[in-house]
């Protein structure tokens, strides 16, 4: 008898349950908006190097380079380290990136046990920046540059370019804005100062060069 | 005693007869006219986007981030004949950290019932980032921000009658935290439904 009233009570229940739920769906809806964000990517590369030297240093060291496969590093290997001994290192590089970027100055790391990183010193030079098409042989700081006494780099770690660097390094410097496709030529000055010690001349130094590059936004 | 009490009770029938007489003859009847527009029964609720839309960055100087929206998925309402668009597409090309795009749209009632904005939901369709309500950004798999997603005004709790727009605005702010390359989605879903 209590199971035959509880029973309709339970089915009405479940009916207006249901109904309920069918003309809440019914009387709703969903209108959207979708995004899509794509990132942008910075992306400053070494497209091309060079590592220039005068002859006499080239009679008594040996320079090995190797540029790292994201062309972000170059990696010199070099030894016979005397007084004076010194190179320069051209770097064509490009901003093979979406964003603006701001090229700032290398930097030096040292794979050097004997610590004799201290006896360097560097200089860089900037140029450009140059537009995408521009090829290597319209860059007038890139073909043809020598090691010279006469220039356009000298061993003492001048240039003489008739075009004027944007920037120098050390300080003051401000960073170059390099648009994407944009290239800047760097030229690197290395130097060895003449209190280096004598067992250098034995001994191999690995050092690295780094570009460091910056939103320019 | 039992004279005077139904003396007294036919005294109250006949003044309360009177009154109602007398009542009678002091009413009058005051016509108001009017006009009600019932919505249909079998239509649904019907809202959409309609025009106008625009997207603008935070840009001054440089060009450099992208950004482009449009309404797609088109309708029209049977009932009214007024037309809209289900859903609203914002694409934004070569963002970085800081590049915050905002797009002004707006949503109308285009049936013949009354709507009510329920809630907003705001997801990544990919799953790969969730919502965060308390930092209002959908943040990655660290609870980190990604994307910073505001909606003004809150379209939550906002009562459309038919015919009726509201103009609104989704700022979208790419945070620090985004990586490069990355491509990321969200999605606004406007949930209404019939008052």
């Amino acid at each position: 008898m209590r199971i035959n009233k509880i029973a309709p009570l339970l089915m009405v229940l479940t009916v207006t349950l249901s109904i309920v739920g069918i003309t809440y769906s019914h009387w709703s809806d969903t209108i959207k908006i979708n995004g899509t964000v794509k990132m942008a990517h910075l992306k400053l590369t070494i497209i091309s190097y060079k590592n220039l030297t005068s002859q006499e240093v080239q009679e008594y060291s040996n320079i090995t380079s190797e540029l790292s496969p994201d062309g972000h590093t170059l990696t010199l290997v070099c030894d016979g380290l005397q007084p004076c001994w010194s190179i320069w290192i051209g770097l064509v590089t490009q901003n093979q990136g979406s964003l603006p970027a701001n090229l700032k100055p290398p930097e030096y790391n040292f794979d050097d046990p004997d610590g004799f990183e201290d006896y360097f010193e560097t200089a860089e030079y900037f140029y450009g920046p140059y537009p995408e098409n521009t090829g290597f042989g319209k860059l007038q700081v890139w073909g043809r540059v020598k090691v010279s006494e006469d220039g356009p780099l000298k061993p003492d770690g001048n240039v003489t370019f008739s075009t004027p660097p944007n920037a120098t390094s050390p300080p003051p410097f401000d960073p170059i804005p390099v648009d994407p496709g944009e290239k800047v030529v760097i030229w690197i000055w290395i130097h060895v100062h003449t209190n280096i010690p004598d067992d250098a001349q034995e001994k191999a130094i690995t050092m690295y060069i780094n570009i460091v590059d910056d939103a320019a936004i | 005693m039992k004279q005077q009490a139904l003396t007294l009770l036919a005294c109250i029938m006949i003044a309360t007869s009177i009154s109602g007489f007398v009542y009678a003859q002091w009413t009058d009847i005051i016509t108001i006219k009017n006009t009600m527009q019932f919505g249909r029964w079998n239509d649904p609720p019907n809202m959409g986007f309609v025009y106008p839309l625009t997207c603008l960055d935070n840009e001054v100087t440089k060009n450099v981030g992208e950004c482009y929206c449009n309404y797609t998925d088109y309708k029209i309402d049977v009932g009214t004949g007024w037309d809209g668009y289900n859903t609203t597409v914002i694409v934004i090309n070569n963002g970085y950290p800081g590049y915050e795009v905002q797009c002004n749209f707006t949503i109308k009632n285009i049936g013949t019932l009354p709507l009510h904005i329920n809630k907003t939901v705001i997801s990544d369709p990919t799953n790969a980032l969730a919502w965060d309500a308390v930092l209002s950004a959908l943040v990655d798999t660290d609870g980190k921000p990604i994307l910073s997603i505001t909606l003004i005004p809150d379209l939550a709790c906002n009562q459309l009658s038919s015919g009726e727009t509201l103009e609104a605005e989704i700022d979208i702010h790419i945070a620090q935290n985004a990586e490069q390359c990355q491509t990321y989605n969200l999605q606004v879903g406007i949930i209404y439904e019939e008052t």
